[in-house]
């Protein structure tokens, strides 16, 4: 094969080759005239970020199950196999038959960031893929996008032959055997998508014109194909605890970022925090059983070896009875030396008796959300946590054994004044104080200050961004409050990139041109600090003539259409709006009683 | 405590797997295979598992080892066969022996690697009397003095002759082209790699194409000191590939 001839010259020339040559444990090497539907996953970022995802662990399972499809995995190659490529006009290729992509059927993106469109346009374009869905047509793969940036995919509209929005478990698959029924039938691209758009969460893009009023404002999105439904409804998996969840992992041979087997325990998540746009798609809360989650992680162990299994979820401390999953999977493994982890826990709902669990994993530090530091501003943003939240359960995992801790907070919330910025670090130094005099002992903070970013399909999504200059200012207060603080590390985020993350999270499909620009002009990996470059996209913004402004630092009208509104997340815009006005009203009545 | 010294070759399919990459293979490999593994004390308990000597990524090779702990004997008939069936294509375990206690690590008494390089670049070779003329300027001088960056990031200047046991052109045979034969040092009392020594053959020889125009494959490990002595212990029970 000249690719993989290709491939052993260039290989040794590149940073960590194993990237790019699959054959990992538990990777599946389906024959291509075996099967009739062939898919790439792709994830547009590098191989050990991807690896880490849980959506591509499941899909690669739920789809290389079926003995007539296969689906295998290509990732953003980085920068150095990038050149190469071009250089060697090598074409993107999937990891498990190294073809390239464009001798497959579907080639579908994951959409977990906005940051990675880039990576999206970059990959179509080494893959030989024409960018636009007009342009491309029979014998060509159908560019199938999903993923939580699928529920404002506008920017990315004329890219995609479809979207699916919400839990592909059973969509995805839906839309696979619907395609080769009609491919066998030799329907036209037209007829396929047409006959796809009936699916249930299926969003045919092509399908749908916006209008715009002539002074430029969005007026909403019209369907004019008479197989487009008024609105799509996202695809809901109804039973996850009987739904297929990974038990043979692929292995990565290069260590992914999160390096460990990982449960789903359940999906979607019951707390109303109004800026999370994870909180309201993922609804409704699903659950796994434990005698379930004990199987899966039985059988996760046994067939990848990993020492470290993460119990994963949006926030993993409200399962039911998570002390005593975690007690009885510490029991069974405990001869195995297997180490449970959480990802990020609500102060709430950590207990003593999780706390207790965690004999082996008291090395690494323990990650909480208070996202704010002030009772109001943690009201206004419908996080219903308290002080004494905090204090307890900080105070519970210091008496368990930890002595690090990891604090994520936000800045930039609406109605966040500089004394909420500052308050950050008096709380941090009060929590320090405090169980120093409980427990005579300091301990370590690490404060992560991310910036707010309004979403869509949240009810923040009316809110504007606070300017990067401000956003700069209220970083520079909290630096300076922490200067000299013992036991605390702070973090920010880059300005920049969090006022592009917002242009695209409320972008509409004036944004598309403007995003091929950019891949041509070399954007690449917007989300690594060291590719990420503000002027070159700012300089693209003035060449383009589009104010960035307009969708990130507009509050936008309640009124108006917004050019997501025909996606429907199971949470409804007038809800929406009702959660809006509410912590307008409690900042409100919280301003009063000062 | 049970201690089982292995065999294995890597094929091109692991090459370029890092050996941090492949100590972690091979432990999550022991572990599927459900071996009575012996794990260290403390918060993070580790398999016990070491390998001979670091292999250059890239390299691939016929005989390394390594070593294990097991809190229960094992015969080396089920070890091999338990751990076969879960390692990746290109990894292949060939031998399989116990090592009685008191005997030294692996790592510690290992100095010696030897390779095969082969021309592989698409540019057309050095004449052979070019190399061999090469290689006799290279193996005369007294020291080899190259850069080396340390362990604290800081440029130092190191002798490599001493690392260079032996290095010879091998007659060409049967389309066969090029061949090198390096016999180098490795282990904790220092080491070359095999492309570093390329690199120095290339400025020798002023001819263009250093490590990266040859396919560098690892014949195997030693202990060196009159002669070249295999790892696996004669007399042990060994179940070979």
């Amino acid at each position: 094969m000249p690719l993989e001839k290709h491939l052993e010259k260039l290989l040794p020339l590149v940073q960590k080759p194993a990237r790019y040559l699959g054959g990992e444990w538990n990777a599946v090497k389906k024959d291509h005239n075996a099967v009739e539907v062939r898919m790439a996953f792709a994830f547009p970022d590098i191989y050990e970020v991807g690896m880490s995802n849980l959506g591509l662990k499941i899909i690669y399972e739920i789809i290389n199950g079926f003995p007539e499809m296969l689906l295998e995995r290509v990732f953003a190659p980085a920068a150095d196999m990038e050149k190469l490529m071009r250089e060697h006009s090598l074409p993107l290729f999937a990891l498990e038959s190294l073809r390239p992509l464009r001798e497959f059927d579907f080639v579908g993106f994951t959409l977990q960031y906005e940051l990675s469109y880039s990576n999206v346009l970059n990959m179509l374009d080494l893959a030989g893929i024409p960018l636009y869905s007009e342009e491309r047509g029979a014998g060509v793969p159908l560019i199938i996008g999903g993923g939580p940036c699928a529920f404002n995919p506008e920017p990315l509209a004329p890219f995609f032959d479809l979207f699916l929005i919400g839990d592909g478990e059973e969509g995805l698959p839906e839309i696979l055997q619907h395609w080769l029924a009609l491919s066998r039938k030799g329907a036209s691209k037209e007829e396929v998508l047409a006959s796809l758009a009936a699916i249930e969460g299926v969003y045919v893009p092509g399908f749908y014109r916006p209008r715009y009023s002539p002074g430029g404002s969005f007026l909403g999105m019209e369907p004019y194909h008479p197989a487009a439904p008024g609105s799509i409804r996202k695809r809901v998996l109804r039973d996850l605890d009987r739904s297929c969840h990974p038990l043979a992992p692929v292995v990565p041979h290069v260590a992914a970022v999160h390096d460990r087997g990982v449960i789903e325990l359940f999906r979607g998540c019951s707390h109303g925090c109004r800026f999370c746009q994870a909180g309201k798609i993922y609804r409704p809360v699903r659950q796994r059983s434990p005698e379930t989650l004990q199987k899966i992680a039985r059988e996760i162990l046994r067939n990848t070896g990993y020492d470290e299994l993460s119990l994963s979820s949006l926030s993993s401390c409200d399962y039911p009875g998570i002390a005593q999953l975690l007690e009885e999977l510490n029991r069974e493994h405990q001869a195995d030396k297997v180490r449970f982890t959480l990802p990020s826990l609500r102060l709430d709902s950590f207990s003593v008796g999780v706390a207790e669990q965690f004999h082996q994993g008291r090395r690494g530090s323990l990650t909480f959300a208070p996202e704010a530091a002030t009772e109001r501003l943690r009201r206004v943003i419908g996080k219903d946590i308290s002080e004494d939240d905090l204090f307890t359960a900080i105070g519970a995992a210091v008496a368990a054994g930890w002595s690090a801790f990891k604090l994520y907070f936000m800045i930039g919330l609406p109605t966040e004044t500089e004394d909420d910025v500052t308050a950050i670090i008096s709380l941090c130094r009060e929590l320090r104080r405090r169980i120093r005099s409980d427990q005579g002992r300091w301990i370590n903070l690490t404060v992560s200050a991310a910036t707010f970013v309004p979403k869509a399909h949240t009810p923040f999504q009316w809110e504007p961004q606070l300017p990067m200059e401000e956003v700069e200012h209220r970083q520079g207060l909290l630096r300076q409050a922490a200067r000299r603080q013992k036991g605390l590390k702070l973090s920010w985020s880059d300005p920049g990139s969090s006022f592009l993350e917002a242009v695209f999270a409320r972008g509409d499909r004036r944004l598309a041109p403007l995003l091929e620009r950019a891949q041509q002009g070399g954007c690449r990996f917007d989300g690594w600090s060291e590719h990420f470059s503000l002027q070159r996209w700012l300089d693209l913004f003035a060449a383009m003539k589009i104010d960035p402004g307009e969708y990130a630092y507009r509050r936008f009208d309640e009124i108006e259409p917004l050019p997501w509104d025909h996606l429907k997340s199971g949470v409804s815009k007038k809800s929406l709006l009702w959660e809006y006005h509410r912590s307008q009203e409690d900042n409100h009545s919280l301003e009063v009683q000062r | 405590m049970n201690r089982i010294r292995f065999r294995f070759s890597c094929g091109k399919e692991v090459r370029y797997l890092s050996h941090l990459d492949l100590l972690r293979l091979l432990q999550r490999a022991m572990r599927r295979a459900g071996l009575p593994l012996a794990y260290s004390r403390g918060f993070s308990p580790r398999i016990r598992l070491s390998l001979a000597a670091p292999l250059p990524v890239g390299v691939t090779a016929s005989k390394e080892y390594g070593e294990v702990f097991l809190v229960e004997p094992l015969t080396p008939a089920s070890f091999r066969r338990r751990l076969s069936a879960q390692l990746p294509k290109g990894l292949l375990l060939t031998g399989v022996v116990v090592i009685p206690a008191g005997v030294p690590p692996l790592a510690s008494v290992v100095n010696a690697a030897l390779y095969t390089a082969r021309w592989k670049s698409s540019r057309p070779a050095p004449a052979a009397s070019l190399l061999q003329k090469a290689l006799d300027k290279l193996l005369a001088q007294p020291a080899i003095m190259i850069r080396r960056f340390g362990k604290s990031g800081k440029m130092s200047k190191q002798d490599i002759r001493p690392y260079i046991y032996s290095a010879a052109l091998l007659p060409s045979s049967g389309g066969e082209g090029l061949q090198l034969r390096l016999l180098l040092q490795v282990g904790s009392q220092g080491g070359l790699s095999p492309s570093r020594f390329l690199e120095q053959l290339a400025l020798a020889g002023d001819y263009s194409g250093g490590e990266r125009a040859w396919r560098i494959h690892r014949e195997g490990l030693y202990i060196y000191q009159e002669n070249l002595l295999d790892p696996f212990p004669e007399g042990g029970e060994v179940t070979d590939g």
